[in-house]
């Protein structure tokens, strides 16, 4: 145990920044009108946001950090006791399947709001032109 | 001795349930956004099921 809730951490430090890419990454998405635009902004953002997943790794190698080395993935196996070791595996492999679940499902909700919006559209094209005269069948123009 | 008695006993229930909350909201938001949408597109007709054959129609 650490004994502390924070400490400016080599590891902590790095997911902290992380986490403030990841926001940042929402907030491109969500404050550009334009989809494709927005699309491409968060896309480089998130290609720039990616080099500092290296560094989370091995910000425990390279620095003398509070936080243990690495203990799950060494060359000789992991070091850590099957007692922790057991649930943390079954913990990452349930979050992965949750999060698969979650964006298949996403993905589907996307799917049919961009047909929402398709329909939207046939509708108001097929409209009469705002301030158009409504013409019953047959009328003179 | 219980398990309550072990050390940080109250940090571990308070991440299990913070971590148990935000999953569990975060799966209410999509089934609901998925609901919401498919309500949406039962409002404009039966058609809307499958938007290709629409398209096909001609105007």
């Amino acid at each position: 145990m650490w004994g502390t809730w924070w400490v400016w951490d080599a590891r902590l430090t790095s997911v902290l920044v992380l986490f403030l890419i990841y926001l940042g990454i929402l907030a491109i998405w969500n404050a550009i009108e334009d989809q494709g635009q927005a699309g491409r902004i968060a896309a480089i953002a998130t290609l720039v946001g990616f080099v500092n997943i290296p560094v989370v790794k091995f910000s425990v190698d390279w620095w003398n950090t509070l936080h243990q080395g690495a203990s799950v993935f060494t060359l000789d196996g992991p070091k850590i006791a099957p007692s922790i070791l057991i649930p943390l595996l079954v913990m990452a492999l349930g979050f992965t399947l949750l999060y698969a679940a979650l964006q298949l499902a996403v993905m589907r909700n996307e799917i049919l709001r961009r047909r929402l919006r398709r329909l939207a559209i046939l509708a108001a094209s097929d409209a009469p032109p705002l301030g158009a005269p409504a013409l019953e069948r047959g009328a003179r123009a | 001795m219980s398990f309550l008695d072990l050390p940080h006993i109250g940090f571990v229930i308070a991440a299990y349930a913070i971590t148990s909350i935000v999953v569990l909201l975060l799966v209410a938001w999509v089934v609901r956004d998925h609901q919401l949408l498919r309500r949406a597109l039962a409002a404009h007709g039966p058609k809307a099921a499958n938007l290709s054959e629409l398209e096909a129609e001609p105007r």
